[in-house]
């Protein structure tokens, strides 16, 4: 536009010269002195334009495009620092940016699309303890539920369950996360389907044959490729043949934002329970409503606690679904993601003072042209703030994926991104504004103060300003070393808890069981199913061992009634001792000792005489001061026991058998680190095949899943075990393969996932630095090259000088890794009552963090030195 | 070479009255205008051509003036200016304006 406009101006007085000139030739001048004289009469062209253009541009627009072009100019001819900055920042700001985003998504904002999210509430309902205590559960039976629709249905409760599984789409077989729910889920939470509709009543009166599937916007991308005829096509779910009627909005996750796949009517996915709708002990449903605007939460929680007959409380859906855990750790996330963003800072400041030192010479000639102090600075200004733009552009895109990097890694159970949040935003413009502030002050700071001779020669050094830049070298190898360590600080617990208790020993023992909710087998199916895989699962390459089973010891509970004949129900440490149906196998899987007695063998089948091994603590409390070997316990279910009449706690009926005890085990201890202190507990074990007898009518696996033990080095893929479960069935529910050591101790998993995290953050911020300490030292070579060329002239080899820069990277580099060790110990200390039993670096740590920083360190500043090296002194002194 | 004698500026204020008044007749390119100004003036105005192409741009920004490229007589493409009918009325009141500021002159500087 202004470029058309100046071009038609210098047309037109050209032409006007011309025609000047001209005239001037009629009146007998020559062409050469006819011209001259008409550029003479005109005055200065340049100016005149630059009047002219005043008029219809404002001077100082007409300045700041002048500037912009100039910087894009200049960014242009010398890009290899500015890219340095926009990456190294955006990086730092990205990883910002999708911590933000993944905290606001998983603590802070509501579940997406639901209408007044502030008036939904889920319910938790009051429960009494044996001992008298209170504590609350959020799961209830359906009649409970049906007794608050009927009484309370202004509320619009719905009832939903939920778990892992898979569908069949096709030949392709996905793992979803599936909601079965109420027809009343839906307007509970005042939303509408994308496409096709949500879940209507009749959908929970439907038989099993025409049931129908509701899909999230992500499951309808990823298995039916977002085709646009979705609805009535068909997918399987257990043995289902499902219709999809509906797909939800994108980001939609329901009441949680937990990542949800599927919703299926609640009939549907309990169609293999039979009994569930009446069953008052079946307690399986969350519920939740929806307040009308008039109604407050204690009026509400009166009323649905008077219909449920138990105390009930309502816990708003924001946030919910979260753990306090999950909030430390998020809380910790911020915290480091924050001191990657200052470490992105510092290198920005760093490689900025680089760049304008490079330029002060160019600013130094633009002044003595003329140029005000406040033209340079707006130069500077506008070049950072095409620097930051792009940076912060280029963060929100890393963000993004930072985002779903880290939510693969540490929050599985997450909603993806759908799109930048006010939230975000804010955070990306407050990261674009500090790299503004910090890359024009790192600008106007190196402008130089009057123009002198020697600024235009270049010549003169500041000490100053290399001291500056030293500093920030050093703050940011800092920042490196206080991530590296806090990593390596994580790894080393990790690593002491894996070495330091019997479970430890059993680290190379995997858990597979099916994925539990709708489409999950019948419980006889699961037997026969899991049984046979066993033997297949053992037939795999890498595996030791395989066998079933229901019960592992501090993973799943199982604690029938028991009797000591002459002495009653026994009990260790006020507890009653849990039952572990074992095979012969898995007391060698789990390498459970026997210290006394015998191990069960194949001979122990169901019509042997019945055989137990007790623990040493039973054996000690129940038989104190003689053997325990030879004496009987009996156990069992009595299906005549009736709660509301029994005067006492449940017995073994008075059929049940005099089991012999056998062995006497080591104890379990109960895993280092359990949310609490788990208590102690005894475990006694009976042979799989001498197992409790399960009451009919309540259809019980006795099988849960396959236990196994890979060959040493041997890490087993979840798919080989999958596929040697199911053969060619294709309608199971998704099978879960983990290791038993993870599942003992949560703890371990956060110990990992942090290294994992802080090592990952601590490379990006090492990279960082190395990028600002290569940029400093080559600009400080480059300025030094005098001072270099004197020395090689007076007799240093060159290999002194090569030397000279080296060691001078690494003496930034190990003040760097002093500040940021002390910083990371001092960190650790204030952090302990947050992370319980974190230890102050160990040597390992420190050796591994100091020599990687070290090595980073000359890497960085190989290049310069050599160049430095390399210099030719003739010829650079005599160019000086 | 011919030799000029000094001449007075124009006053401020009243190129745009001069180049409207140019105008009035029909388009002219800017060396035109400034050519009228000078001949109709009898060589006594010399217009800055300093001023004339801002003022030319100013004029055309406000509305009362119109440019184009055409031809001239022979053949050059020349950029020509032609009054708008804002310009016209323009011209009119700058005229009056003009006539009443000559009248004031004129009294205060006729002797007593």
């Amino acid at each position: 536009m202004r470029g058309s406009r100046d071009d038609d101006l210098k047309r037109e007085i050209q032409a006007h010269l011309e025609l000047e000139a001209e005239e001037r030739v009629a009146d007998g001048m020559s062409p050469a002195e006819a011209r001259n004289a008409a550029h003479r009469a005109f005055g200065n062209v340049l100016r005149i334009r630059e009047d002219a253009r005043a008029v219809w541009v404002a001077p100082w627009l007409d300045h700041t495009l002048q500037d912009f072009r100039y910087a894009v100019r200049g960014l242009r001819r010398t890009p290899a620092i500015p890219v340095a900055i926009i990456l190294t920042t955006a990086l730092a700001v990205g990883v910002n940016l999708a911590m933000v985003g993944l905290i606001d998504r998983a603590l802070l904002s509501p579940p997406a699309h639901i209408i007044h999210p502030h008036r939904v509430f889920s319910i938790a309902f009051e429960t009494t303890g044996p001992s008298g205590e209170k504590g609350l559960v959020s799961t209830t039976s359906f009649l409970s539920f049906e007794a608050i629709r009927t009484a309370v249905p202004d509320v619009t409760p719905a009832a939903w369950t939920a778990s892992g599984t898979s569908v069949t789409v096709g030949d392709q077989r996905l793992p979803v996360k599936a909601r079965a729910v109420t027809h009343g889920y839906f307007s509970m939470l005042g939303v509408a389907a994308h496409k096709g509709r949500t879940l209507i009543a009749d959908d929970d009166a439907s038989s099993p044959g025409a049931a129908v599937a509701v899909l999230s916007h992500s499951l309808w991308q990823r298995a039916f490729g977002g085709d646009e005829q979705v609805l009535g096509r068909r997918l399987k779910l257990g043995g289902l043949e499902l219709d999809v009627v509906g797909v939800m909005p994108p980001g939609f996750s329901g009441h949680s934002t937990e990542r949800t796949d599927l919703w299926v009517p609640l009939p549907t996915a309990m169609r293999d329970l039979p009994g569930w709708e009446t069953a008052s002990t079946l307690a399986f449903a969350e519920i939740g409503v929806r307040l009308p605007a008039d109604q407050s939460v204690s009026s509400a929680a009166t009323m649905l606690g008077a219909a449920a007959g138990a105390r009930v409380v309502l816990f708003p859906i924001i946030g919910a679904d979260v753990a306090p855990a999950p909030h430390q750790i998020a809380m910790w996330l911020a915290g480091v993601s924050l001191v990657v963003l200052l470490a992105g800072l510092t290198n920005c400041a760093t490689l900025s003072l680089v760049r304008n030192a490079r330029r002060r010479r160019e600013a130094g000639i633009r002044a003595s042209l003329g140029a005000t102090r406040v033209r340079l600075a707006a130069q500077v200004l506008i070049e950072s703030a095409i620097v930051a733009s792009l940076a912060t552009g280029v963060a929100v895109v890393a963000g993004y994926w930072l985002d779903e990097i880290v939510r693969r890694l540490l929050f599985p159970f997450l909603i993806e991104s759908t799109g930048m949040t006010r939230r975000v935003l804010v955070s990306a413009a407050t990261g674009g504004a500090c790299t503004l502030l910090v890359t024009a002050a790192a600008g106007i700071l190196q402008l130089p103060a009057d123009v002198t001779s020697a600024e235009l020669r270049g010549a003169r050094r500041s000490w100053r300003r290399w001291a500056l830049r030293r500093e920030l070298l050093i703050s940011q190898t800092t920042l490196a070393v206080v991530l590296l360590t806090a990593a390596g600080m994580l790894g080393q617990e990790y690593y002491r808890e894996l070495a330091s208790d019997q479970y430890a020993r059993i680290d190379d023992v995997v858990v597979a069981e099916f994925a539990r909710g709708p489409g999950s087998m019948s419980a006889a199916e699961q037997d026969a199913l899991l049984t046979s895989a066993a033997e297949r699962v053992r037939g795999l390459p890498g595996v030791a061992a395989a066998t079933v089973f229901f019960v592992l010891p501090y993973y799943n509970v199982m604690a029938p009634p028991i009797d000591v004949p002459g002495r009653g129900e026994p009990r260790v440490d006020g507890e009653l001792p849990f039952l572990i149906e074992s095979t012969p196998e898995l007391l060698d899987i789990l390498r459970v000792e026997v210290v006394r007695g015998r191990r069960f063998t194949a001979a122990d089948g169901a019509s042997a005489p019945p055989v137990a091994i007790v623990s040493e603590a039973m054996a000690r409390t129940v038989w104190p001061g003689v053997s325990a070997l030879g004496k009987c316990i009996r156990i069992g279910l009595d299906s005549e026991w009736d709660p509301r009449t029994a005067s006492g706690p449940p017995t073994p009926p008075a059929s049940a058998p005099c089991r012999e005890i056998v062995g006497i085990a080591r104890d379990w201890q109960p895993p280092s680190g359990s949310p609490g202190g788990a208590r102690r507990i005894a475990h006694y074990y009976v042979p799989f095949s001498q197992g409790l007898e399960r009451p009919p009518r309540m259809a019980l696996p006795r099988v849960s899943g396959l236990v196994l033990r890979q060959e040493p080095g041997i890490d087993l893929s979840g798919e080989g075990i999958r596929r040697a479960v199911a053969g060619s069935k294709d309608d199971l529910p998704l099978l879960e393969v983990r290791p038993f050591a993870a599942l003992q101790r949560p703890r371990l998993v956060h110990w990992l996932m942090g290294t994992k995290l802080l090592l990952l953050f601590g490379a990006l911020a090492l990279a960082t630095a190395a990028v600002g300490i290569h940029a400093a030292f080559a600009h400080a070579v480059v300025q030094r090259r005098h001072e270099i060329a004197v020395r090689l002239a007076v007799g240093a080899s060159r290999g002194d000088v090569l030397l000279m820069v080296l060691r001078e990277g690494s003496v930034v580099a190990a003040r760097g890794l002093v500040a940021g060790i002390i910083v990371a110990i001092l960190a650790g200390w204030s952090a302990r009552s947050l992370i319980f039993g974190l230890e102050s670096p160990g040597p390992t740590v420190i050796a591994l963090t100091g020599s990687l920083v070290l090595l980073v360190a000359t890497l960085a500043t190989w290049m310069p030195a050599l160049s430095a090296s390399r210099a030719e002194p003739g010829v650079l002194l005599r160019s000086e | 070479m011919r030799r000029r004698r000094a001449r007075p500026p124009i006053l401020p204020g009243t190129l745009d009255l001069l180049i409207l008044r140019t105008l009035l007749f029909g388009a002219v390119h800017g060396h035109g205008i400034a050519k009228h100004i000078r001949q109709t003036s009898e060589d006594v105005l010399q217009v800055e051509h300093g001023s004339l192409y801002p003022a030319l741009k100013r004029l055309e920004r406000e509305g009362l003036i119109s440019s184009g490229w055409e031809q001239d007589a022979r053949g050059r493409e020349m950029k020509f200016y032609r009054l708008t009918a804002a310009g016209r009325e323009q011209l009119t009141w700058e005229e009056s304006r003009w006539r009443q500021i000559v009248r004031a002159m004129s009294r205060m500087l006729r002797p007593a």
